[in-house]
């Protein structure tokens, strides 16, 4: 009797010991990463499978809420990798000083053509406007064509304040046209149904018939076709270019982890992450893989705009005024 | 009426209650600012496009309030007099849409009055051109007004049908004409309810954020919320602090002047009088049939399309276990959140109605404004200052749990206070020399007088706060934890990963939970009802 | 039994003094025109309402500071003497205890008293289910479950037709003989004074003009009502 005590005491404990000695990764992203029809859970059940570990998500709104919270945490945070920041956020996360360099070199077979030693790129897009194919025959080609067609169009897009595709938007059109964005916008703003918080209401304005183009990815008509099975949709391709945005994955400076956030992070550049993060997050993945089929009506981007992330901070502010100015008359 | 010697047990509740509401969103604030100012300097400029933000905003919360309350009174006084089977279903419908989301708002809403929407569809049958655009200052008001106008209506009607007996009894004796009716009887009584229930949506639309930046159709109909909002993404913490500080400032001088216009209340009776005498003449008759159709129309249709895209949209494979997992989480919270909400109105309620028997007509305005100052502070500035004020818990799942179930608790306060405040002060007023005569108090009183007699209403209320707390995913947002995913925050998710139709029917399920909510509580006051 | 000593009342442009004593037993009527301080002098006495000055002396205790539960009154007001969410049964008990847990013999204090109101079969009824006179005969009984030595009425049976009226003060004055209650009764009906208050008080403006027996005044009633009014 005594002996079976003692025995199961000592199971037990072994139990502890070795649930204990499971380190825990504490992984921040943004909400709709981890949501049942996110990526993250299924890369999670992946990753712990290999490292005998346990990831825990928390996850925040969207990038900039994201980044928002780790700046009031400062010091005390506890978060050991960052998931779901973008390039157009490098600059503002760098002023915050909150991550630290990987250390990991470029992925083979990388079909992305850019690198940051601080934050990995994971997956990318470009920004494009959507469009139901049965209801317009003949697209735009450009965005000169888009705002200046004859046609009674319908453009819905997010805030720039206060959504990340709606920055996109703004960034596009800084980047092809400079100075002469002004008049853009005031060109764009009579096309323009209405401006929205955030891109799940434009998308679902758009998806109503309520407006003919909403500003999104070019990988959107993807999702479609893999969740619904419709191929209503496609993105327009436009002449002047597309802007790109790069998600980007980073090791914080207050880790006690750091072989094991590094070890995540090698393995988001996985073969199986990066299939898990094309189908589920509904982006273009940094390594060339199979991909189910959905993913080749897409568009080609020939030529692409990128910012750099200093010349972000420094001019936002005064783009986005611009924007306000020009869409307020 | 003489002042007289203060008893504790008057005074206590309320001003625990006070104490706890305003401690919380005081401490929370000074948080965030202590935050902001070791961050940065002060360096905050009032630009004109501000200015211009404010005066939009005041603008468009002052007309969708005059809106809506002139519907709500024109729809009470049509109600009122009407039978008609499915009178008092129509009534609890109405109250549905404070529980939409204003996601599920935005999206509905043009699908009646979109480009391609039901009413464009409708002018193109008869070949009328549909050159409405919902997008811009009528698509805020539209908005609005679907919102508070039902509740408005609502409250209007309680104190139609509040009015005594032997006042109708009089009338219809004297022979009052429709007008006379309304001027001598009807219009007194809702006169006296209009400051405040006016100044309750005006803060509302003041502090609309979603609706006006997604219906406003441009920045240019911004709000300024919208301002606030975008310090904090900026992480402009002191700007967002000052910004917050003025909108409380503003919105609290405004609740002091209604205050201050509402004339005393005049006791009514407490008991509803369903059986009103007399019948109104065919002409009046047929108009109030009218009105009550339109409102229906206005107020059902988003409701009703909400159901249909959710039937269509259903199959099996939606119900997932996260799905049950966050019904269960927002019953969970609903029902705790509601019981918070019930604990501090009538702790506030019970020291105002004492507080004003005995003449501290100011004292006691300032409970109601306490369990109002939620309101006007923006979620997104308390979250970041609770969050701050309670770092060392922030990823406790258990005292999360708890901080949104007060938060949720607290944002339905300011409705549960205008329900309640009326009844408990006139059952205060009409029994407190007899229950003084008899020793009534405290524990005793609150039993014997306040739920004995206020049953139906208490069940009422709590079903309205159970209700208002599904719909809102208050500051889970900035706190991370995946563990509670509540429903309108999976409705969220769905939206922000290609699944809008599904979205559809998560909306629906929402729509249907707090219907049977409803039905729920009507079953437990009928239950509890005295004849 | 009930000493009012120069006792000052203001209230806004009003201003009363009431100097008066009455005997343990005694039954006295309160007359007077409309908006003379009847219903104020009640109130004084039952604790109400705050003198500005004077003392309240109820069975030689001091009680001009005290609130109205802890003076040994028992009152009967002009209207909501009842609450109308509770049963008859639950009225009346809480005449007992506040708490309405009743032990055995309140209990069938209760009962008791039921019966002599002749309310027995209306226990589980709710006031708006009564008539008039079967109201009041409630509140008459919780009055009297409440063991109070003075009783306050205020204009108790002005709403009852004369038969009914009859009946209700036959019923007071056997109760005061019975539990040898101090009475104070504001009416409008003299005969109601005639019948069972032996005492009067005339209260005019404030201010008490006279106090005698029953019948004396009587006499002299006529020609104060249509001198001053």
């Amino acid at each position: 009797m005594f002996r079976i005590i003692l025995l199961s005491l000592s199971l037990f404990f072994c139990h502890i010991a070795y649930a204990e000695s499971t380190p825990t990764l504490t992984v921040y992203t943004y909400s709709s990463f981890i949501s049942d029809w996110g990526p993250g859970l299924k890369i999670k059940n992946l990753f712990e499978q290999q490292c005998h570990c346990n990831i825990k998500f928390m996850a925040f709104g969207d990038g900039v809420t994201l980044l928002n919270r780790l700046k009031l945490e400062g010091k005390r945070s506890k978060a050991d990798v960052i998931v779901g920041l973008d390039n157009n956020l490098i600059a503002a996360a760098n002023n915050a000083n909150i991550v630290q360099p990987h250390h990991i070199a470029p992925f083979k077979n990388q079909q992305l053509a850019w690198w940051n030693d601080q934050f990995m790129p994971y997956d990318y897009g470009y920004f494009a406007f959507i469009y139901n194919k049965q209801k317009i025959s003949h697209p735009p080609t450009s965005m000169q064509q888009l705002i200046e067609s004859e046609n009674d169009w319908k453009i819905v897009y997010a805030d720039p304040r206060t959504s990340t595709p709606g920055l996109g938007l703004l960034l596009w059109i800084q980047s092809i046209y400079g100075d002469k964005a002004y008049q853009i916008w005031q060109a764009m703003s009579k096309k323009t149904l209405t401006v929205t918080k955030g891109w799940s209401e434009a998308y679902s304005l758009f998806l109503k018939d309520e407006a003919d183009f909403v500003l999104s990815y070019d990988t959107s008509p993807v999702a479609h076709r893999l969740n619904q099975h419709q191929d209503h949709y496609a993105a327009l391709a436009f002449s002047e270019g597309h802007y790109q945005q790069i998600e980007v994955a980073a090791i914080t400076k207050f880790t006690q982890q750091f072989e094991l956030a590094q070890q995540f992070l090698r393995f988001l550049g996985s073969q199986q992450a990066q299939y898990l993060l094309a189908v589920h997050n509904v982006m273009h993945p940094i390594i060339k893989i199979e991909l189910p089929a959905a993913f080749d009506p897409l568009i080609t981007v020939d030529k692409f705009y990128m910012m750099k992330p200093d010349v972000i901070e420094a001019h936002r502010t005064k783009w986005i005024e611009t924007w306000q100015n020009a869409v307020s008359h | 009426m003489a002042k007289r010697s203060q008893s504790l047990s008057s005074l206590l509740p309320g001003t625990l209650a006070a104490v706890a509401i305003l401690g919380l969103l005081f401490s929370a604030m000074l948080s965030l600012w202590l935050f902001a100012f070791d961050q940065t300097d002060l360096n905050f400029i009032f630009s004109p496009a501000l200015w211009r933000i404010l005066g939009f905003t005041l603008f468009q919360a002052a007309l969708s309030t005059v809106f809506s309350v002139v519907f709500a009174l024109i729809l009470a006084k049509a109600y009122y007099p009407l039978r008609f089977y499915g009178k008092a279903l129509l009534l609890r419908l109405f109250a549905l849409t404070f529980v939409l989301p204003s996601l599920v708002l935005v999206s509905s809403l043009p699908s009646i009055y979109g480009r391609h929407g039901g009413l464009a569809t409708l002018c193109q049958w008869f070949g009328v051109d549909y050159s409405f655009s919902l997008y811009g200052i009528q698509g805020i008001i539209i908005a609005h007004v679907f919102y508070n106008f039902p509740f408005a209506f609502r409250l209007f009607y309680q104190s139609l049908a509040a009015i005594p007996l032997e006042q109708r009894q009089l009338a219809a004796q004297l022979g009052f004409s429709y007008w006379q009716h309304v001027r001598y009887l009807e219009w007194p009584v809702l006169l006296r309810q209009i400051p405040s229930i006016a100044s309750l949506i005006f803060m509302l639309c003041f502090t609309s954020f979603a609706v006006v930046l997604t219906l406003g159709g441009g920045p240019k109909n911004t709000s300024f919320e919208v301002a606030i909002f975008q310090a904090l993404r900026d992480f402009e913490l002191d700007k967002a602090v000052i910004l917050s500080l003025v909108q409380t400032l503003l919105c609290l001088l405004f609740m002091v002047l209604v205050r201050r216009l509402t004339p005393p209340s005049i006791m009514a009776s407490q008991v509803e009088h369903p059986n009103h005498i007399g019948t109104l003449s065919t002409l009046p008759t047929l108009i109030s049939y009218i009105i009550v159709g339109l409102s229906a129309l206005f107020i059902l249709s988003p409701l009703v399309v909400i159901v249909i895209n959710g039937m269509a949209a259903f199959s099996i494979t939606l119900i997932t276990s996260t799905l049950i997992q966050a019904i269960l989480n927002s019953l969970t919270i609903a029902f705790c959140a509601a019981t918070v909400t019930l604990l501090l109105a009538i702790s506030l309620l019970w020291t105002y109605s004492r507080l004003l028997v005995r003449g501290y007509r100011w004292l006691s305005e300032s409970m109601i404004m306490m369990g109002s100052l939620i309101l006007i502070i923006p979620t997104m500035v308390l979250a970041s200052g609770l969050f701050l004020l309670f770092f060392t818990l922030s990823n406790v799942s258990w005292f999360i749990a708890i901080l949104v179930i007060i938060s949720n608790g607290l944002a339905t306060l300011p409705f549960a206070l205008k329900i309640l405040e009326g009844p408990m002060e006139t059952i205060y007023q009409r029994y407190h020399c007899l229950s003084q005569s008899l020793n009534i108090t405290g524990v005793n009183h609150f039993y014997w007088i306040e739920v004995k007699g206020l049953k139906t209403l208490f069940c009422f209320t709590f079903a309205f706060a159970c209700m208002m707390s599904m719909g809102d995913f208050g500051i889970i947002a900035l706190f991370g934890q995946p563990d509670f995913a509540t429903l309108p925050y999976y409705l969220y998710q769905q939206m922000g990963s290609y699944q809008q139709q599904q979205a559809d029917f998560t909306a629906l399920l929402l729509l249907m939970i707090c219907l049977l909510l409803f039905y729920l509580t009507e079953i437990l006051m009928r239950h509890y009802d005295r004849t | 039994m009930i000493v009012l000593n120069r006792i000052n009342y203001h209230y806004r442009q009003q201003s009363m003094q009431f100097d008066l004593s009455i005997a343990k037993g005694e039954r006295v009527a309160i007359i007077g025109p409309s908006g003379a301080g009847k219903s104020t002098l009640l109130n004084l006495i039952a604790g109400f309402i705050m003198p500005t000055s004077g003392q309240i002396i109820l069975n030689g205790l001091d009680v001009t500071h005290l609130p109205p539960n802890k003076r040994a009154v028992a009152m009967l007001f002009q209207t909501n003497n009842l609450f109308t969410h509770l049963t008859v049964y639950q009225n009346m008990g809480l005449g007992i205890a506040p708490s309405l847990r009743l032990s055995a013999s309140e209990k069938s204090s209760l009962f008791d008293i039921a019966d002599k109101v002749g309310l027995t079969d209306y226990l589980q009824r709710y006031p708006h289910q009564l008539s008039g006179g079967q109201r009041q005969r409630v509140a008459l009984a919780r009055c009297l479950l409440q063991k109070r030595p003075v009783l306050l009425l205020d204009e108790p049976f002005s709403s009852l037709d004369p038969l009914l009226r009859l009946d209700m003060l036959s019923l007071v004055e056997d109760i005061c003989r019975t539990y040898s209650l101090t009475l104070l009764m504001v009416t409008h009906h003299l005969e109601e004074a005639q019948r069972i208050t032996p005492r009067t008080l005339v209260i005019q403006q404030g201010e008490i003009i006279a106090d005698n027996q029953t019948d004396l005044l009587i006499n002299d009633l006529s020609h104060l009502y249509t001198s001053t009014f």
